[in-house]
């Protein structure tokens, strides 16, 4: 596992980390969880079904003889609407690991038209006061992926949340450019 | 007065509540009104909750409020709410709007409940249920029950006035001339003169026939909105509604995500004390048409113009909420329930799909296809899988009371194989077979959903752990069958989620069948049974790699005659209809043998068509309607980074100020040069000469070898001789079993 893939360095302080990347840097979580998982427990929060878990075991085979204990060192649950996504965090809160929290694509479910911007604005508000609390236990680390065009009006989410955050590192647009190639079906 | 008669339509008036239209058994149609008081309830911190009482009491619409205990299904215990005690439907939605706004943080159950189910649920009445009510002079509903219910077989129904309307073209490709109008009474063309005399001859003819249901074709997208602007410049009144005080209601164009399509739905125009259909928005109506449209309706309780038009997740949900409803279970507003944490080791192992067995590769004769009957919604059933019951031990029940789903799919269920068994009552040309057929395929896509509706998002009585026991329940239903099945000495070739094709020497009749599967039966206590028996089938591999089978790709004929294809060119809704329409004749011509020896000459058969098909295209004789191509963008135009044919199509007719949205189908043609595609819908002609033939003919290839494949003919070979004949092609399936 290359150390160097992962945008933030372990072993991570106790601050609030943002990642930012075409497809909330799934890849590079997924090996950061991995990677965590191996030397302790890890909480993951999936807000974008991003948790592949298989991944995650391919990655951590060459480096453990009991993977499946290694898989149980991660404690995972997912959320698939922002209201989810704060009943999580407060369920959470109510009982705080002391080990890294990792949040995938924490912003996906607020982008849901569905639910008024007003809500989601506040919703998150109310999300991020208790990933703050929660930084103050152990490190928070959060991946989102950059607001796609359909949902412009919703980029303040975005800045609210870059606004909450200690550390903040942003894949080059290049990379994500590479990353989104799309096979077209025909021609 | 005591009246008995129909629902048909049933909407919101500001003054008493609700206004219903009914059809009477004197075939009179008449508008009565209801009082209907409604109650919501919020739940949360007592601080809020004594703030929000101070703040609703005494607000208009208001009756009273009180505090109390109720059922929320995701709570073991009974939760403490308030109850608050609304006038009308009308005032509810207002005060709740501002609530919502001012206590954010509050729980709120039972706020957004659609009228008909909030009726269903407290009178038992539902679209065209026939029913005796009791009303005053002004026409005030007193009281009402039903004389039948949503589960009766044959359900007693009124004799309908259907009126049909339509343009003699697709308006999107065409200049329109002229209307079709349609009724069991007279069939009619209008010309769209230029001084609007066709108007008056509709609103005639509508106040004449006084439809039931306004059947049209584009009504939403283009008629309804074009006869209303006609209207309105030419100053010639046209009534679409029964209501003459209410005009024509518009419900907003929308984008969604569906079973991982992009889907987008236009406008649609609802109208009031009749239903407005329109065949070109419903979107199940080539699978159910109308008689399935009046089924969903009934059983789900949405109003018919919505039931026509919505996907079947809706009717699901309503349903659910009508269990919940009558169980006086609360039904909640925002679904907040969350995952219960895993382990990684414990999501990889929960969270699969359905079994597959990959097919062996090839062409298999007398092979039994046997299908468990509406598996995933009989395993909820067996399994009593609900978001408030405890999961099941892989089939065993964890508890004995029905829960929500269960309980509200298990009448469903039961209707659907009562009415698959009176089909088989029937001889195949019955005038009742085509309509209990369309009711069986309604309630079949109401099954069908109900599964994924348990891991839906939205879905209020949705729990991603009882969507993976359900996942987890068929898996084990699929391994004891093929247990049963090989202990029987069958070889087992596929199995695919519900489904099983089994073989074994010397069987070939279904009574040759008929103990394996009552023994499947016997062990998995679910039902199977005995889709067909092909006389042969070939499972097809990857097309990059022949080595690789490929699950649910696969053509055979029954010994019916009957051809399935599945996972092929033809079922595929992009694939131009002439393409579609090669590959099944292909596959109809080597339907037709019945033994191996037979197969050499139909495969010859099936070649000389694709032959003569091919030089058609060579020689322009394909209408070029025939070869356009149904495209899909699933984004807006401005997120597309790399361009496909649809987007360039798509951005043609944006360039045309025609508006494209996400989800919309996008019909093209490749065309030589550049542009090198040709949007149909911008309704210009297209010269056949600029048709791009190599594409189609590549097109053609790959749907054509994707049939001669089980005969030993690669797609990379077929293609070299479709383009250029410079290759000998060996038709014979005997040299190809001798390869194997």
């Amino acid at each position: 596992m290359e150390s160097s893939l992962i945008p933030f360095s372990t072993p991570l302080p106790s601050r609030r980390f943002l990642a930012i990347g075409a497809h909330a840097l799934s890849d590079k979580m997924l090996e950061l969880i991995a990677k965590l998982s191996l030397m302790q427990r890890v909480t993951v929060l999936d807000c974008g079904n991003r948790s592949n878990m298989y991944s995650v075991a391919k990655l951590i085979r060459p480096y453990t003889a009991d993977p499946v204990r290694v898989m149980c060192n991660i404690r995972l649950s997912r959320a698939f609407t922002c209201y989810q996504v704060l009943a999580m965090l407060q369920a959470v809160a109510a009982n705080p690991p002391k080990e890294p929290l990792v949040v995938l694509d924490l912003l996906a479910t607020f982008l849901d038209e569905d639910v008024e911007l007003k809500d989601a604005q506040r919703l998150l508000n109310h999300s991020l006061s208790l990933l703050t609390q929660l930084s103050a236990l152990a490190p928070v680390v959060i991946s989102v992926r950059p607001i796609p065009l359909i949902a412009h009006q919703r980029a303040v989410l975005l800045e609210l949340l870059k606004s909450n955050v200690d550390v903040c590192w942003e894949e080059p647009l290049a990379l994500q450019t590479a990353q989104q190639t799309q096979m077209p079906l025909f021609g | 007065m005591t009246f008995r008669g129909w629902l048909l339509d049933l909407y919101l008036n500001q003054e008493e509540g609700l206004t219903l239209w009914f059809i009477g058994e004197d075939d009179r149609r008449i508008c009565f009104r209801q009082a209907f008081p409604v109650s919501f309830y919020a739940a949360g911190p007592s601080e809020q909750l004594r703030a929000l009482w101070k703040q609703v009491s005494g607000k208009a619409g208001v009756l009273g409020l009180s505090r109390r205990q109720k059922q929320d299904v995701f709570v073991a215990d009974p939760v403490d709410v308030m109850q608050v005690d609304m006038d009308s439907p009308a005032s509810q939605v207002r005060l709740f709007r501002d609530i919502e706004a001012d206590f954010p943080n509050l729980t709120y159950y039972d706020a957004d409940v659609t009228i008909g189910t909030r009726y269903m649920a407290r009178h038992g009445v539902f679209p065209l249920a026939l029913c005796e009510l009791e009303a005053d002079e002004n026409q005030l509903i007193q009281s009402i029950h039903p004389l039948n219910t949503r589960w009766d077989l044959i359900p007693d129904l009124p004799p309908l006035r259907i009126f049909e309307l339509k343009p003699d073209c697709d308006p999107n490709r065409g200049k329109v001339r002229s209307l079709l109008m349609r009724t069991d009474r007279f069939a009619r063309h209008v010309p769209l003169d230029p001084a609007g005399d066709y108007l008056r001859l509709i609103n005639e003819a509508l106040a004449d026939y006084d439809p039931d249901i306004f059947v049209t074709d584009w009504g939403d997208s283009w008629l309804i909105p074009f006869l209303n602007a006609q209207s309105e410049e030419k100053g010639i009144p046209l009534q679409l509604n029964r209501d003459a005080t209410r005009p024509v209601r518009w419900q907003k164009e929308t984008t969604y995500f569906s079973y991982g399509h992009i889907i987008y739905r236009p406008e649609e125009a609802h109208l009031f004390g009749r239903c407005h259909v329109d065949r070109k928005s419903s979107m199940m109506w080539s699978d159910y048409s109308l008689a399935g449209t009046l089924e969903m309706a009934r059983v789900t309780t949405l109003p018919i113009e919505k039931a026509a038009r919505v996907s079947p997740g809706q009717g699901i949900s309503a349903m659910q909420v009508i269990t919940a409803l009558e169980k006086d279970v609360l039904v909640p507003y925002q679904k907040r329930q969350v995952e219960e944490f895993k382990s990684g080791m414990q999501l990889i192992q929960s969270d699969r799909g359905g079994m597959v067995y990959q097919p062996k590769v090839g062409l298999h004769m007398d092979v039994a296809q046997v299908d468990f009957v509406s598996m995933y919604p009989a395993v909820i059933i067996k399994g009593n899988i609900s978001p408030e019951v405890p999961l099941p031990d892989l089939l065993e029940p964890a508890r004995e009371e029905l829960g929500v789903v269960p309980l509200t799919l298990k009448p469903l269920y039961k209707k659907r194989v009562e009415i698959k068994k009176k089909i088989r009552q029937y001889p195949p040309d019955h005038p009742m077979v085509a309509t209990l057929k369309e009711r069986a395929n309604a309630l079949k896509w109401l099954l069908v959903v109900c599964f994924g509706f348990l891991g839906y998002k939205n879905a209020r009585y949705g729990r991603i752990e009882a969507h993976e026991a359900v996942t987890k329940g068929g898996r084990e239903v699929l391994l004891r069958a093929k247990e049963v099945a090989e202990s029987e000495g069958f070889e087992v070739l596929h199995m695919y989620v519900d489904a099983l094709w089994i073989k074994k020497k010397g069987c070939s009749k279904p009574e040759h069948f008929t103990d394996v599967i009552s023994k499947i039966n016997l062990h998995t206590g679910l039902t199977i049974n005995l889709d067909g028996i092909y006389r042969w089938v070939a499972f097809l591999p990857s097309k990059t790699d022949t080595r690789i089978p490929i699950a649910n790709r696969y053509f055979g004929v029954f010994q019916s005659g009957e051809i399935k294809v599945r996972g092929l060119e033809a079922r595929r809704r992009d694939t131009p209809i002439w393409i579609a329409a090669v590959q099944k004749q292909m596959i109809a011509l080597l339907g037709q043998a019945r033994t191996k020896a037979e197969l050499s000459a139909c495969i010859f058969e099936a070649f000389s068509f694709y032959y003569t098909s091919l030089q058609k295209l060579e020689e322009n004789q394909v209408p070029v309607d025939q070869l356009v191509i149904n495209g899909k963008v699933s984004y807006a135009l401005e997120a597309y980074k790399a361009s496909t044919a649809s987007v360039r199509a798509a951005r043609q007719m944006e360039a045309a100020g025609i508006p494209v949205k996400p989800g919309m189908r996008i019909r093209f043609i490749y065309r030589k040069g550049e542009p090198d595609v040709f949007a149909w819908d911008l309704g210009k002609p297209i010269d056949p000469l600029e048709v791009n033939k190599p594409k189609y003919i590549e097109l053609l290839a790959k749907a054509g070898s994707a049939v001669l494949a089980p005969f030993g003919i690669s797609e990379g070979l077929f293609r070299e001789w479709s383009e250029n004949r410079s290759i000998q092609l060996k038709l014979e399936y005997e040299s190809t079993e001798r390869a194997r």
